[in-house]
């Protein structure tokens, strides 16, 4: 079964698949931390990436895979998920853990204005069927 | 676990939870305070600089309890040393940070009480979190990368002129 999360960044509301099945560990900790809430600071060295702490580690790595736009990515240091929203070029893979599916361009206009503005909100919650 | 550990470790959790989406009233003071040649950038670098050697040691000090068969003694020795430095100087005159200092002296006196590599482990991951996202602040919010991106740019290219030579 299909499992989703939305995304709220600033006005916009975007759906994300879990991908359970290559990343189980790290969905169900998610999952269980839901509603999930951050400051989002934009990547330094990787464009076209903004990231929030999480507050829980998951030690084991799972899905390493160089990014790709639209991806969520767990990094343990941090801890992190990171969601990349344009094409970039990745610094070493990262736990894939689930992907845009839903409002990608929303989710764009509003992640590319924290690099002139950081600090901004997004939630992530269990989105209802 | 020893009630005093249990409540170091509460009150860092709080501590985290309280600057978790609330910029740290005591960070305010990092846009004003003055460092060589009366300017400030270097203040905030500085700072980020220190919070990230705290967190990211502190990460890595966790991953090496989780992964065991370490001395406990040599941990808690090293750990207490550690935090007290940081306690310091964040909480020295320059920086004030007061309350920050304050929940790193707390787990400096806590790590004394850890009797096993689990309690360990679970002090390290709830200062690792809020040392990381003390860190976060300053540097992903209050740093003006922007700005200081495209600064940066106009200098670079006045010193890339070759190997030796400098514009």
């Amino acid at each position: 079964m299909r499992k989703e999360v939305s995304i709220l960044i600033g006005k916009e509301e975007c759906t994300a698949e879990l991908l359970v099945k290559e990343a189980p560990t790290i969905c169900q900790v998610l999952e269980k931390a839901l509603p999930l809430k951050g400051v989002l600071g934009h990547g330094k060295l990787v464009d076209n990436e903004v990231y929030f702490e999480v507050p829980f580690f998951v030690d084991e790595p799972e899905n390493l895979k160089p990014s790709r736009k639209g991806d969520l990515v767990f990094a343990n240091i941090g801890p992190t998920v990171c969601i990349f929203y344009g094409d970039m070029v990745p610094f070493f893979p990262l736990c894939t853990f689930a992907r845009i599916t839903h409002n990608f361009e929303g989710f764009r206009r509003e992640a590319a204005e924290v690099w002139e503005k950081p600090g901004k909100m997004i939630t992530l919650k269990a989105k209802e069927a | 676990m020893k009630d005093a550990l249990r409540g170091v470790i509460d009150s860092v959790a709080a501590a985290r939870q309280a600057i978790w989406l609330e910029q740290p009233a005591e960070l305010s003071s990092l846009w004003t305070k003055k460092g060589a040649r009366n300017q400030g950038a270097t203040t905030l670098i500085r700072a980020t600089r220190r919070l990230a050697e705290l967190s990211t040691t502190l990460h890595r000090l966790r991953a090496a309890a989780k992964q065991g068969g370490l001395d406990l003694a040599t941990l808690r020795t090293f750990t207490a040393s550690f935090l007290g430095f940081y306690a310091d100087y964040f909480g020295g005159e320059y920086y004030t940070m007061e309350r920050f200092s304050q929940i790193l002296r707390r787990a400096k006196e806590g790590v004394s009480d850890v009797e096993t590599l689990e309690e360990y482990l679970e002090l390290a991951t709830e200062l690792t979190l809020y040392t990381s996202r003390m860190d976060l602040w300053v540097f992903d919010v209050m740093i003006p990368w922007s700005e200081f991106g495209k600064t940066f740019d106009q200098i670079a290219a006045r010193n890339v002129a070759g190997p030796g030579s400098r514009t």
